[in-house]
């Protein structure tokens, strides 16, 4: 059986001179959780926005479900960009009525209580929010879906601790287990108790793909220390 | 999905023109009412303040269309090229729906702006007739008599040539109320294509194209001087208003379709 996502021989350079992903070729499977890991500039932002069709590729090809990114992929896929995209001056109603308006995947009764968990107000307006609340927001609509993929890109960047545990005990529980969930963090130690693959890139090339368990058992480390020994200055 | 996201833009996009759209028309109430401070024997204060509100009004006229068209640029560019675009694009609609969900209330606005400086005008104008009349400072037999003098003017240029100069005012306004939001899509969307300047490359991208546009005008002006009949000017103001119609056309329809592509095919939100 495919992968949920195949990429082929993939390539994506800036202003014709920095080349973010290099012939990259990666296959994600079905029903994982992942983690897209790399230091700073090694392309990860750059894959995860090629995939959500943000960006378009030099070369090579992008297939989520047997499809190129375009409208029936983006139905599929629930992306959490690395910034918030709420609008100011929208309160978190308006919000719900338009992810319900666009994905038919997505459950509104879910999101309003994560929503009344966090003893978020429905009419209050992103504007009126304090930056994790916006991001808190941001990961319900986002995680309210049943998406085949999540995209999650730096869940818990700007987050304090408190928060982090709610963000990755949000994306535990919600996620439909026949999906798949790719994440990208430099918080590894907060994340790789959930992650059942890593995916270790360096300087927009595949370094690793392999499982968890492998890198503990065969290496006898975490996912944290072998990182810290592959990437080391 | 068009109609989804229509709604939404809809509702999202016409707050504010509706705002400044309202205050014009009640400036021009007030500035209406102004006329009652021109009568015989008022203080020179109550005149000055009349002719500043006349001023205001005036400067209110540019300012709200102006302010309209501005806020139309601003809105496009922050929902499809800033962070908010992170949201837009990744909807799962097709980019050509994404683009005409934006133009169509560009568009309606457009044409709504230009009813709402008419409507501004016409009570401002009429209130003023009104007043005057009845301060006698004009009468309406006079008034009535400017207007049918006119109408003899035109009449004498000969009524066909002031059908087609009609004609030739309202196409060259049609065709505008589609190109100067599509001026303002494209040049938006061709300055993305200039790296990491690009609100800089949008305004360069709008001024590009104004200066090809009047070239352009300016080509299709210049033979109609020469067949200028010196007595009457609409032939020659018809044809203008006609050739500068077209190239508008042109440029909107050429335009759509180098915005469409910049956005299906070219987008690079980095």
């Amino acid at each position: 059986m495919s992968g949920l996502v195949e990429i082929h021989n993939l390539t994506k350079t800036y202003d014709k001179k920095k080349e973010a992903l290099h012939d990259l070729t990666l296959t994600l499977p079905r029903g994982k959780i992942i983690g897209l890991l790399g230091p700073n500039g090694s392309g990860k932002t750059t894959l995860i926005k090629l995939l959500n069709g943000l960006l378009v590729p030099d070369s090579g090809e992008i297939l989520i479900d047997g499809e190129k990114p375009g409208p029936s992929t983006k139905a599929k896929v629930s992306y959490l960009p690395e910034r918030t995209y709420l609008k100011n001056g929208a309160t978190i109603r308006e919000l719900l009525s338009c992810f319900q308006d666009f994905y038919e995947d997505f459950r509104a009764d879910r999101a309003k209580e994560m929503l009344a968990a966090l003893q978020i107000e429905e009419n209050a307006r992103i504007r009126t929010l304090s930056k994790g609340t916006r991001e808190k927001v941001q990961l319900i609509l986002v995680m309210s879906r049943d998406a085949s993929l999540y995209i999650l890109d730096e869940p818990i960047a700007g987050v304090d601790p408190a928060a982090r545990d709610y963000i990755l005990r949000t994306i535990i529980t919600n996620y439909n287990e026949n999906a798949t969930v790719l994440i990208s963090t430099h918080l590894i130690t907060d994340i790789e108790n959930i992650l059942d693959e890593v995916i270790f890139m360096k300087e927009g090339n595949l370094l690793l793909q392999t499982s968890v368990e492998e890198i503990r058992e065969e290496k006898g480390k975490s996912v944290d220390a072998y990182f810290r020994e592959v990437f080391a200055c | 999905m068009l109609g989804k996201l229509l709604k939404h833009e809809w509702k999202e996009v016409s707050v504010i023109p509706c705002i400044l759209s309202a205050i014009l028309l009640v400036l021009s109430v007030i500035s209406g009412f102004s006329f009652l401070g021109i009568r015989e024997g008022i203080a020179d204060v109550s005149r000055f303040m009349t002719v500043m509100l006349w001023m205001l009004f005036y400067f209110a006229l540019i300012a709200v269309s102006m302010g309209i068209t501005i806020y139309m640029a601003v809105h496009f560019y922050r929902t499809m090229y800033t962070d908010e675009g992170y949201l837009t694009h990744t909807l799962p609609v097709s980019g050509r729906e994404l683009l005409w969900s934006k133009l169509i209330p560009m568009v309606i606005w457009s044409f709504l702006t230009i009813i709402v400086v008419f409507l501004a005008v016409l009570i401002f104008g009429g209130m003023g007739v009104m007043f005057a009349s009845r301060e006698g400072m004009v009468s309406m037999a006079e008034i009535r008599g400017s207007i049918q003098e006119l109408i003899g003017q035109l009449q004498l240029m000969g009524s066909g040539s002031m059908t087609a100069f009609i004609l030739s005012m309202l196409y060259i306004m049609i065709v505008g109320i589609f190109n100067g939001p599509m001026m303002l899509a494209g040049a938006i969307a061709i300055g993305q294509l200039v790296g990491k300047h690009r609100i800089l490359g949008s305004i360069g991208a709008y001024f590009g194209i104004m200066t090809i546009f009047q070239i352009v005008s300016q080509v299709v002006f210049l033979p109609m001087m020469f067949g200028f009949d010196g007595d009457n000017p609409l032939p020659l103001l018809t044809g203008t208003y006609f050739g500068i119609g077209t190239v508008s056309l042109v440029v909107t329809v050429l335009l759509y379709f180098v915005t469409e592509y910049l956005v299906t095919k070219k987008l690079n939100l980095e």
